[in-house]
């Protein structure tokens, strides 16, 4: 019981919030992945030394053939984005931008995803779910004690390389990623600008559904125009956020280009 | 005719590889059911039947139909089916194109499970995070009420914080150290719904050019902000009005943040006089200029250790900024100001023990009163990149103390203490590393100071002390650094030339010192060393055993006016070797062990090289007069630390031994009204200390239960030199403390310490035990929630030794909260609700036993209001 608590500690402190944000309820969840999420937000430069990463932590539900993966930290801006506009009817601002790998909903071949567009708003795209090409070798290694194959396949203007395990029949893995003969346990593109790990599998120890984002103010949207609003975020922060009704300043940083390294680079 | 036949032919051997190509192209179709109902999302797979290697897969669709197409050229193929809750299924087919229908049937899947990490702590071995959120109770504000909570973490009385039970040596907020050391004001001012994670950096080692050596002992903290904090300005106000049995309460603090990429600010102002003694602004670290000291003072009530025996007011500013001027680049100001008055009142029954097994006892009335004045500035650039690091670090500070007291006891005493001090000091330190990881580190170190004194006594006694003491020093030490990670053993070359001048005068007008009443000492002392440091790195193991050897050279002069003994000595040169030794393993994610170990030898400081006579305090004089000789003293400590960090276990075992000789022993000759002389006697004599701490603290999901315990035992032997006897003097102190803290039920939360103390002491004729235990519990209570708390605390303290004196004491305290919004909060503080007047301590220690009575604050209330601007 308090293992599941613990699970959704990350948004204990939206829980108040969000109990005025609206979910649709899905299928129960039959297993809860947690991966750590290595992501790049700049090489070494003029001002850098050494390579800027950060690490966060991305949850996978997979329920009746379904699959729903986000981001912890990424989820608790959202609710925390949806609240502010439910109470104050204005957008929020990040402070310090980055590529966001958003919130995924499979289900069979549709695939949802929410993404968050700072002061544009919250907004969600639908496709079909991606039928990615994999390669897979016989190469083998242990990944949180599962016998894992290796697999690479080409994405959306990125090469991935993915260590899945036969052991688990669920061809779902972080992010769009899947379809593969086994749960995706370790994935990376090969520049390793995003590096997902398995840290954990357990099956719920209650019943618990896959909750979905439902607010009406979250609104729809084309996935290339999220992507082109995403980068011109990263272009001219400032810029964006006053075509949106938003001042602010950074003493004087705010029109500064952030370094932007997208995890889905190509149509 | 012939090109027709080339084409024909050409035709039939294309139709010919077509065909043999399409024959070994399979197309496999079919449909996967449970019995009544098709079986969506399982995975058919075909296998070599030889090796088991992965030919094709497919998974099936919303009706459980699959088809997959593939090249194989094998005879046979393993078909398998799984799913999840699927009961798999292998069988073997003819490779050939085909429909396959299946029927399987489910099975609980069984998982090998492993804890999912979307949970409060995690971390790898050399950082823990912990979600501030998952330990924030409802009643927390600031971060440091969140921090007090967290496994590992400690927080003393006087605000260190301490990670495994060490100090930590750096406190950053958004991986920046604005507050250099003050991280009170952090922890006091910083609510903790800002903030999304902490971060403890084990071992940590805040240069990066230095991360592939040897790191530290000590850990650093992080504080991670949420992002609705960073880069907007914070503001609070905190307005505080109450009575107490002496007058009126009043306590206010306005504080204003900014935490953005560019940089952080903090402004605060806070005064009060509730007594509560602690100072936000403590610095805990860094470099901080300071004066030599008072080498006298005024007989004061000292501090109860329970209860508040504070009556007093005080104020303080602080500004502290943190600019980025490139990525590993910062440049730092701090300016903190304070003004402090403290009166207080106490009743000393004080027993010197005699070596012929006598007594000398001194009771004291105390009152007494200061203001202290204290205002520092440090200012600090530093880049921190890879290879190259640079830190300069100025700091200029200034205190001005006024002291006055009465004492009454066979005499009537009155004291008068004025003392001043003015100090400035830079640090430089520079490290260069080459692209092979080789390199250099310097570091300069360069101090100046005055501090003028002046105690002076009236009523039954006349008596005045001046002192005027200016010092200046410099301190450099040079280090080449080595590739750690290309070679297990190095060898690095340390020097350092160090140089100290102290300047003192005095002047004393005393009754019991007609001889010495003058004294001008000037004293250099210049210690040069160089030496071989041997590394050996293996992965997690790192030892280091350091050989210097040094030159020291000390001169010195005493000016001793009124008297015919000449000056002691002149210049004195020596040869010192002191080794020592310090050993890191981080044995696996569990354990790590740490050991070090010493020796050193250190010549009579200058204080005892004084031939003049300095009145210390109304009843002591000192008058050392000691030859320069040498001090030795050795050490060694061990610790071994566990943290299972899933398991939310946090354990350490620390053991040390310490012994310091010399030939030279300080001793005291008392009168009958205990009025003393400390004098230097040529004497061999030596102290030796050993003592053993173990630790542990545990989390428990179930009603969130934290355990600690703490057990200390510790024995210590020493010469004391007194009436001219030298007597060995033993104890022995073994100490046990426990806390615990659950959820009776969800919103009620109970928290309960206890802490058992005994110690004895023992010289020829005199033996002594006491014993003495304290609990203290608080309940919190969620009246309303999310809205209105209450806590209700006690404290019970007992000591066996009071013969027919109060044994028991109890003090009550209560507090209201109540969250009236997201910005505005009250709280209704009740202290001391029983009104206890005095408080009775007893204490033991160095052949003398100490009764003292605190007067304490009654009664007292308090309703402060906390607004966020």
């Amino acid at each position: 019981m308090k293992h599941l608590a613990l699970v959704f500690a990350t948004l204990m402190s939206c829980t108040a919030m969000a109990q005025d944000i609206k979910m649709r309820q899905e299928s129960e969840i039959k297993v809860e992945v947690s991966y750590r999420v290595d992501q790049l937000r700049d090489y070494p430069n003029q001002w850098r030394d050494s390579e800027w990463r950060e690490e966060y932590t991305m949850m996978l539900e997979v329920g009746n053939n379904q699959a729903h993966s986000y981001v912890a930290e990424e989820r608790k801006t959202v609710l925390s984005a949806l609240t502010t506009y439910l109470q104050k009817n204005r957008w929020h601002l990040a402070v310090e931008p980055y590529a966001l790998i958003g919130e995924t909903f499979i289900n069979g071949k549709t695939l949802e995803q929410i993404v968050d567009l700072d002061a544009a708003g919250v907004f969600r795209y639908t496709e079909d779910t991606p039928k990615l090409k994999w390669k897979i070798t016989d190469e083998k290694k242990m990944v949180l004690d599962y016998e894992c194959k290796r697999a690479s396949c080409s994405f959306r203007g990125r090469e991935f390389e993915a260590w899945f395990t036969e052991d688990i029949p669920l061809s779902y893995g972080p992010w769009k990623l899947g379809g593969l003969p086994g749960l995706i346990l370790e994935v990376a593109d090969t520049k390793n600008e995003y590096h997902f790990t398995a840290t954990g599998i357990e099956k719920p120890k209650e019943t618990k559904y896959i909750q979905l984002l439902d607010e009406p103010s979250i609104q729809p949207i084309k996935r290339e125009k999220a992507l082109r609003m995403e980068a011109m975020i990263h272009k001219d922060h400032g810029a964006f956020a006053a075509d949106y009704g938003i001042k602010f300043s950074l003493e004087g940083l705010e029109h500064q280009a952030m370094p932007y390294y997208p995890i889905e680079v190509a149509p | 005719m012939k090109t027709s036949r080339i084409l024909f032919f050409l035709f039939a051997v294309l139709f010919c590889i077509n065909t043999n190509a399409q024959n070994d192209t399979i197309s496999i179709r079919g449909q996967v059911r449970f019995k009544s109902e098709p079986a969506e999302a399982c995975i058919v797979a075909m296998l070599n039947p030889k090796d088991s290697a992965l030919v094709s897969y497919a998974v099936t669709d919303e009706r459980g139909a699959y088809s997959m197409r593939f090249i194989s050229h094998a005879s046979e193929l393993l078909m398998r089916v799984t799913g999840f809750n699927v009961k798999r299924q292998m069988k073997r087919i003819a490779a050939r194109s085909q429909t396959l229908n299946l029927t399987v049937e489910e099975e609980d899947m069984v998982l090998r499970e492993v804890q999912i990490k979307a949970q409060k702590l995690w971390g790898s071995r050399d950082t823990l995070n912990y979600l501030v959120s998952a330990y924030t109770k409802e009643h927390d504000r600031t971060i440091g009420d969140v921090l007090r909570q967290l496994p590992g973490i400690t927080i003393d009385n006087d605000g260190t914080i301490k990670y495994q039970g060490t100090p930590i040596n750096h406190f950053y907020i958004e991986n920046l150290d604005m507050l250099q050391g003050r991280y009170g004001l952090a922890t006091n001012g910083i609510k903790a719904e800002d903030v999304a994670t902490v971060q403890v950096l084990e071992n940590h080692e805040h240069i990066k050019a230095l991360q592939d050596q040897v790191p530290p002992e000590s850990a650093a903290i992080n504080l991670k902000l949420k992002e609705k904090a960073k880069g907007v300005w914070t503001k609070s106000a905190d307005l505080g009005a109450g009575a107490y049995g002496n007058g009126m309460l009043w306590d206010e603090t306005l504080q204003a943040m900014y935490f953005g990429k560019g940089g952080q600010h903090m402004l605060r102002y806070s005064g009060d006089n509730s007594g509560s003694g602690m100072d936000a602004a403590k610095s805990h670290y860094g470099v901080s200029a300071s004066g030599e000291g008072s080498m006298m003072g005024v007989i004061g009530h000292g501090s109860s250790p329970v209860g508040n025996s504070f009556f007093d007011y005080r104020h303080g500013v602080n500004m502290n900024n943190i600019a980025k001027l490139a990525d590993d680049a910062t440049l730092n100001y701090n300016l903190n100001y304070r003004h402090n008055f403290a009166r207080g009142e106490s009743y000393a029954s004080t027993t010197y023990i005699m070596p012929d097994g006598t007594n000398i006892l001194l009771t004291e009335e105390i009152a007494d009163h200061s203001h202290t004045d204290a205002a520092d500035l440090q200012l600090t650039y530093e880049k921190n990149a890879e290879k190259r690091f640079l830190n300069n670090t100025l700091s200029l500070a200034g205190q001005w103390d006024e002291g006055r007291g009465t004492i009454h006891s066979s005499e009537n005493i009155s004291q008068a203490m004025h003392y001043r001090s003015l100090a400035l000091k830079n640090k430089t330190q520079w490290i260069h590393r080459t692209d092979n990881g080789g390199g250099f580190e310097w570091t300069s170190t360069n101090s100046i100071s005055t501090s003028p004194q002046k105690l002076i006594i009236g009523e039954d006694m006349t008596a005045m002390q001046r002192v005027g003491i200016t010092h200046l020093a410099t301190s450099n030490q040079f280090e080449t650094l080595r590739n750690l990670r290309a070679h297990r053993w190095t060898i690095a070359v340390t020097g350092h030339i160090n140089s100290d001048y102290t300047a003192l005068t005095s002047h004393l007008n005393h009754p019991d010192a007609p001889t010495s009443p003058e004294g001008e000492l000037h004293h250099i002392y210049t210690h040069a060393g160089i030496g071989p440091m041997f590394r050996y790195v293996n992965k997690n193991f790192r030892t280091t055993l350091n050989l210097p050897i040094a030159l020291t050279h000390t001169w010195f002069q005493n000016a001793d006016e009124g008297n015919d003994t000449p000056p002691l000595g002149t210049g004195v040169l020596h040869f010192r070797w002191q080794p020592s030794f310090s050993l890191l393993w981080k044995a696996n994610d569990y354990f790590s062990f740490d050991a070090n170990a010493h020796y050193g030898a250190s010549e009579t400081p200058w204080r005892h090289l004084l031939t003049a006579s300095i009145m210390n305090n109304y009843r002591s004089l000192s008058r050392y007069r000691a030859k320069l000789s040498d001090m030795h003293s050795a050490g060694a400590n061990f610790k071994v630390s566990f943290k299972d960090i899933l398991g939310g276990f946090f354990a350490y075992l620390n053991g040390g031994w310490n012994r310091s000789w010399s030939d030279v022993a300080f001793g005291t000759t008392l009168d009958e009204q205990a009025h003393s002389v400390i004098e230097a006697a040529n004497m061999p004599n030596h102290n030796q200390s050993f003592s053993l701490t173990l630790n542990g603290r545990k989390d428990i999901d179930w009603h969130d239960i934290q355990i600690e315990a703490n057990a200390t035992a510790s024995k210590g032997e020493s010469d004391i030199l007194r009436q001219s006897i030298l007597s060995s003097y033993h104890s022995n102190s073994y100490n046990l403390s426990g806390r615990l803290s659950f959820d009776i039920v969800e919103g009620y939360r109970l928290e309960y310490s206890a802490r058992w103390n005994s110690h004895d002491s023992s010289s020829e004729g005199y033996q002594y035990t006491y014993k003495d235990w304290s609990q203290n519990a608080k309940l919190h209570l969620r009246l309303l929630p999310s809205r209105l708390f209450l806590n209700v605390s006690a404290n019970h303290t007992h000591n066996s030794s009071f013969a027919s004196a109060q044994k028991d004491y109890v003090f009550v305290g209560a507090g209201l909260k109540f969250f009236m919004s997201k910005k505005l909060e009250f709280n209704l503080n009740a202290d001391n609700i029983t009104n206890l007047h005095t408080f009775t301590s007893h204490s033991v220690n160095d052949m003398m036993q100490s009764h003292v009575i605190y007067q304490l604050r009654p009664w007292s209330v308090m309703l402060m209001a906390h607004v966020a601007l």
